[in-house]
This record gives C-alpha cells, sequence and structure tokens, in this order.
C-alpha cells in the first residue's frame, strides 16, 4: 500500500474525524430537559433603575429545548429533568373549619418551572438530588394541605373546588414557587372523616331517595297488581261467557240428540197410543154393547119387577091407612063410650068422698083439743120446776157473792202481799200449765234463724195468752191488776214522802 | 515519509480518542486563546501536516522540507476550519429560554374564579406553550373571563386586570 493512499485516506477519516469531535460538542436539549451551562463570566450590566452596576447572570446558561456548545473543561453542562412528578398527599387527622377531623389523600402533580427564573432556583436546590424533589414537596404539601383543610369547612373541600384552588395556589405560592416548582394540579382523591359526619351528612338524601324509590316501586307493583287483577278479571268473564256459551251449545246439542234419541221411542209411543185409542174404542163400542145388552136383560126386568113391587107396596099402605083409619075412628068411638062412663062414675065416687072427708075433720078436731089440753099441763109443769131452780140458783149466787165480798174484804185487810202471795201460788201452775205443750214434745228441731232462743220466748207468749185468756173469760185483767198494786204502792210512798 | 503518515496517524488517533473518550482529553488544551488551542484544533493541524506532508512527497515528489511547508499550510488552513466550526456552533443561535418577565401584557382565560384579595388560576401562553398560573386581581373575576397580564410577581402567580 503505497503512503499516497494511506494519506489520503487518512485525510479523508481526519476530516470525518474532526467534524465529528466538534460536533459531538454541540449538545441538544430535548423538550423535557433544561440544561444548565456554567462556567462563563456574566456580561456587566447597570440596573436602570438605581444605576448600580452589578454582573449578570448571563454566564449560566439555562437552555430549554435548544442547542449548546459546550466548551470542555471551561464549561460545564448540567441536566434538570422539567418533566412533571407525581407526588402521593396524605394527611390524617387534619382538624377542619368546624373542628371535624378528617383524613384526606390527594395527588400532587409538580414539575420545575418552564420559565428561565425558575430553572436556575430549581437547579440550585435539586440539580444533585432530583429524586428528593417528591419527598420534599410530599412533605411540604403535607403541611399545606393541613393548613388549607384547618381553613376550610368539610362541606367546602367536597364541593367549593373554586375555594379550595384558591387556597392550595396561595400554598403553593408560598412554599413551592420559590424552590422554582410549579403546582401543575392538586386534587382531593379521598375524603374521610372520624365518626360518621360524611356518612350523616348524607343520610336525609339517601333516606328521601329511598323514600322515593319505595314510593314508586309500591305504585309500581300497585298499578302492576292492578293490571293483573284486571286481565285475571276479563280473563274470568271471558270464561264465563264462554263457559255458557259452551252450556248454551251443550243444552241446544242435547236437547237435538234427546229429541232424536226420544224420536224412537216417540213414534213408538205414538204407535202405542194409536192403538190405544183404537182399543179404548173398541172397549167403548163393547161397553157401549155390553151396555144395551145389559139394558135390555137385566134392566129392563128389573124395572119392571121394581115397578110391580112398588105398585104393591102402594096398594099395601093404602090398604093400611084405610085400616088404621077406621081402627082410629073405632078408637075415638070407644074412648067418647068410656069417658061418658068415667064421668058418671066419678060423680058418685065424689059424693062418696066428701062425706067421708066431714067425718075424718070432725074427727081430727076432737083430737087436737085434746092434744093442746095435755101441753099445757105439762108446760106449766115445766115452768114451776123452772122457778124452783132459779130461786135455788139465786140463793147460791148471793152466798157466793157474800162469800168473795168477805173474801175480798179480807183481801183488802190482807193488802198486796196476801194478793201477790196468791198470784205466786198460782202463777206456776198457769206457766206450767202454758209449757205444757212443750212438755208433751218427744224430740224437737228448730229452724229458725232465732235457734233456740225462740223457746223461751214461746212459754211466755203461751202465759200472756194463758193471761189474756182468763182476762176474757172470768174478766180479771191480771195485768192490769198487777199494775194497779204496784201504782198503789208509788202511790202510798209517795204520799208517805210527801207526808 | 514515514515521519509525515506517523504524525498525521498520531492527530488521528487523538482525535479517535478524544471521540471514544468523550471530554477526557478533550479539555486538555480547551480554554487557552479563546478555544484557539482546543485539542481538535491541535490535532486536526497536527494530522492534517502530516498527511498533507505525505501527499506533498508521495504525490507530488518534492523534498521533505517543502512537503513540510505544504503540510503546515494544509494544517494551517484545517485548524482554521475547525475553530470556525466551532465557533459558529458557539455562537447559540437557538430558541431563547422564557422569562417570568415575558409574561406581562400577554392575554389569558380565568380557568378558576378569582375572588376578591385571594388567588384564581389563569391559563396563558407561555413561549408557544400554556401554562396556568396562579392569579390575583383587584376585582372579582368570573370563569371563563379574558383577562391582562399586568405584573408578574413571583415565577408561578401573576397579577391580571379584566379585559374592558
Amino acid at each position: 500500500m503505497s503512503p499516497v493512499v494511506i494519506a489520503v485516506v487518512g485525510v479523508a477519516v481526519l476530516l470525518v474525524l474532526l467534524a465529528l469531535v466538534v460536533v459531538s460538542r454541540y449538545k441538544v436539549a430535548g423538550p423535557s430537559e433544561a440544561f444548565i451551562v456554567t462556567g462563563r463570566r456574566g456580561k456587566q450590566a447597570t440596573d436602570p433603575a438605581t444605576g448600580r452596576v452589578f454582573t449578570d447572570n448571563s454566564g449560566q446558561k439555562v437552555v430549554v429545548g435548544g442547542g449548546v456548545f459546550v466548551v470542555p473543561f471551561v464549561q460545564q453542562r448540567f441536566t434538570l429533568d422539567l418533566s412533571s412528578r407525581h407526588i402521593p398527599v396524605a394527611v390524617r387527622g387534619a382538624v377542619t373549619l368546624r373542628g371535624v377531623k378528617a383524613h384526606l389523600e390527594g395527588v400532587a402533580i409538580v414539575k420545575v418551572g418552564g420559565t428561565e427564573d425558575s430553572i436556575r432556583a430549581a437547579a440550585q436546590r435539586f440539580l444533585m438530588q432530583q429524586d428528593g424533589i417528591v419527598g420534599f414537596t410530599q412533605e411540604v404539601l403535607s403541611g399545606a394541605l393541613r393548613a388549607i383543610v384547618g381553613r376550610m369547612s368539610v362541606e367546602d373541600i367536597i364541593r367549593d373546588r373554586a375555594v379550595f384552588a384558591g387556597q392550595v395556589a396561595e400554598e403553593a405560592e408560598a412554599s413551592l414557587s420559590g424552590q422554582g416548582l410549579v403546582l401543575d394540579a392538586f386534587q382531593i382523591q379521598d375524603i374521610t372523616t372520624e365518626g360518621s359526619y360524611l356518612e350523616d351528612l348524607g343520610r336525609p338524601e339517601a333516606a328521601r331517595a329511598k323514600q322515593e324509590a319505595d314510593i314508586a316501586e309500591a305504585e309500581a307493583r300497585r298499578a302492576a297488581e292492578q293490571a293483573r287483577l284486571k286481565a285475571e278479571e276479563e280473563i274470568a268473564v271471558a270464561q264465563r261467557t264462554f263457559a255458557l256459551r259452551q252450556a248454551e251449545i251443550k243444552a241446544e246439542t242435547d236437547a237435538a240428540a234427546a229429541q232424536a234419541n226420544a224420536a224412537g221411542p216417540l213414534a213408538e209411543a205414538a204407535r202405542q197410543q194409536d192403538i190405544l185409542t183404537q182399543q179404548e174404542k173398541v172397549a167403548e163400542r163393547q161397553a157401549a154393547l155390553k151396555d144395551r145388552q145389559l139394558d135390555t136383560e137385566v134392566r129392563k126386568p128389573a124395572d119392571a119387577q121394581r115397578y110391580a113391587a112398588e105398585q104393591e107396596a102402594e096398594a099395601r099402605r093404602v090398604a093400611r091407612v084405610k085400616q088404621a083409619e077406621a081402627e082410629r075412628l073405632a078408637g075415638i068411638a070407644a074412648a067418647q063410650a068410656e069417658a061418658e062412663r068415667s064421668r058418671l062414675t066419678g060423680e058418685g065416687e065424689k059424693q062418696r068422698r066428701s062425706a067421708l072427708a066431714e067425718a075424718e075433720a070432725i074427727e081430727g078436731l076432737k083430737q087436737g083439743e085434746a092434744e093442746r089440753a095435755r101441753r099445757a099441763a105439762i108446760a106449766e109443769a115445766v115452768r114451776l120446776e123452772g122457778e124452783a131452780e132459779a130461786a135455788a140458783i139465786g140463793a147460791k149466787g148471793t152466798a157466793e157473792a157474800q162469800a168473795m165480798r168477805q173474801k175480798a174484804d179480807a183481801f183488802g185487810q190482807y193488802g198486796d202481799a196476801a194478793v201477790l202471795q196468791m198470784l205466786v201460788e198460782v202463777l206456776p201452775q198457769v206457766v206450767a200449765k202454758a209449757s205444757e205443750p212443750l212438755a208433751a214434745v218427744d224430740k224437737m228441731t228448730v229452724i229458725s234463724t232465732d235457734g233456740a232462743g225462740r223457746i223461751p220466748r214461746a212459754v211466755a207468749d203461751n202465759v200472756t195468752q194463758g193471761i189474756e185468756l182468763l182476762g176474757s173469760t172470768t174478766g180479771i185483767d191480771l195485768a192490769e191488776l198487777l199494775k194497779g198494786i204496784t201504782r198503789r204502792d208509788a202511790a202510798a210512798e209517795k204520799v208517805e214522802i210527801t207526808g | 515519509m514515514a515521519w509525515f503518515l506517523g504524525l498525521g496517524i498520531t492527530g488521528v488517533v487523538l482525535l479517535a480518542l478524544a471521540l471514544v473518550l468523550d471530554g477526557v482529553l478533550d479539555g486538555v488544551l480547551d480554554g487557552v486563546l479563546d478555544g484557539w488551542l482546543s485539542l481538535p484544533v491541535v490535532a486536526g493541524f497536527l494530522a492534517m501536516t502530516g498527511f498533507g506532508g505525505a501527499l506533498a512527497m508521495g504525490a507530488a515528489g518534492v523534498g521533505p522540507a517543502l512537503a513540510t511547508g505544504c503540510g503546515a499550510v494544509c494544517g494551517a488552513g484545517t485548524a482554521w476550519l475547525t475553530y470556525r466550526l466551532s465557533r459558529a456552533l458557539m455562537r447559540d443561535q437557538t430558541a431563547v429560554t422564557p422569562r417570568g418577565e415575558d409574561l406581562v401584557g400577554t392575554s389569558g382565560s380565568v380557568v378558576t374564579a378569582i375572588p376578591a384579595g385571594g388567588f384564581g388560576e389563569v391559563l396563558l401562553q407561555l413561549a408557544g406553550q400554556p401554562v396556568k398560573f396562579a392569579a390575583r386581581c383587584a376585582v372579582p373575576v368570573a370563569r371563563g373571563a379574558e383577562v391582562w397580564v399586568e405584573a408578574a410577581p413571583s415565577a408561578t402567580s401573576v397579577v391580571v386586570r379584566p379585559v374592558d
């Protein structure tokens, strides 16, 4: 291989390598990354407001989505990832505005801001620890979320997105913007409360919905049931109509069948009836014939006989009437004759009887007189006897009265003591007499509510009755007598006291 | 002849090493005289001098002194070209990174209603990309209203006023 060829090839290789080396120093940033090229000196700049001269940070280049030539050793190129980072945020027991404790789970989408100043700020903080962005931000956002929840009520967190977003923006301004981070989105994924606060929030609505559902269900069921019953009713009506029609048809067919069945027997019966009619006619004719035969053979002769007998009886009756008439006339004549004879006989008798009565009367008169005389004599004798007897009685009474008077006088002289003694002597006898009926009792069963106490009362009643009986029969009122005695004693005592 | 080739091959090997071991030998001479003596320039000069000399000797049949002169001229040209390419790339004529101040004067729409004295959210266009910023306003602004950006007090918040 000639040196010339080697040289030519070498030149070509050299040019290619030179181009590669130079171009390889030119770096192009992707759309989601930023290059921070450091090492250059910043330019001198004058602040137009204050006139202060300072070095700007143009030496620290920030390149997003563009190319940059990095001079080796003099400059250094760093890459910062701008893509979003998904950060789960969870807060437990955050106290809300009204004191309800809530547990929240959210998610935040965080990225390094797309502007130059954001990238510079983020590069200072996170360039060498880009994996730490998630950790740092998570902690910061947990605190931020707790603060946000503390400024809002549970209902607002759930319902008012705008307010929540505003609060999040405020928190992000305070905590993230200075680090060059942008909070792209921050959403609550889940919120639960301690106790049943959230469930209780939904309960009225749930109850209302349940009520509506129940009502709708019940109404639907009612409508369905009504429709079903209506359909059943119609079916029943149709069935009834069908059954009636069927029965009608059956009746018709049965009638026709019966008619058809009966046609034979009917015809038979009709024929029989015809036969019977004919037979009847024959029988009638026969009966008529028999009648006529009987007429001629029996009745006519019987009639003739009856007529003959009647005629005969009539003749006999007439004969007997005639005979009786004759006898009656004969009897009358005989009776007249007899009466006449009796009259004549009675006259004689009457005369005889009057004579006899006269005699008897005279005889009776005589007898009466004799009797009267006898009776008078008897009466006289009786009168005399009575008078004697009366005289005797009067004498006796006088004597007794005398004795009584004397006795009474004696009593008056004796005083009450004697009377009382007498009474005392007599009373046991009275009581004994009164209790005699009880003494005669062998066995006694008392049927009374009063019980045995009734018995002495019966005895006392008997005594009282006995005294009254005595009073009514003898006229001596024993009770009065006793009372009189006691009164007299009282009067005497009074006299003694006053005297 | 062998010297010239050796010199060229040495330069090429240096460049190859610089490429393969990206940056190890890269910065050996970097920064000296504002990139004039960077490794690609030096290696390019050496290698081109070698190969140029070899070609001059082999093809034209000139003496070593003349060949060295020719090689040096070629090397200087190559070095100058390399330097120019590097300078052209170092000029940074790419898209500018957006800054917070760029927001002032732009318009956007409110995505979360701005309450009085609180933060809402507006969607702005920043360097051709939509960005959501927290926004304050002197008066409450309803959602969907168009607003002007008056100021950018921080990297993530702006002060707006509704478009009359």
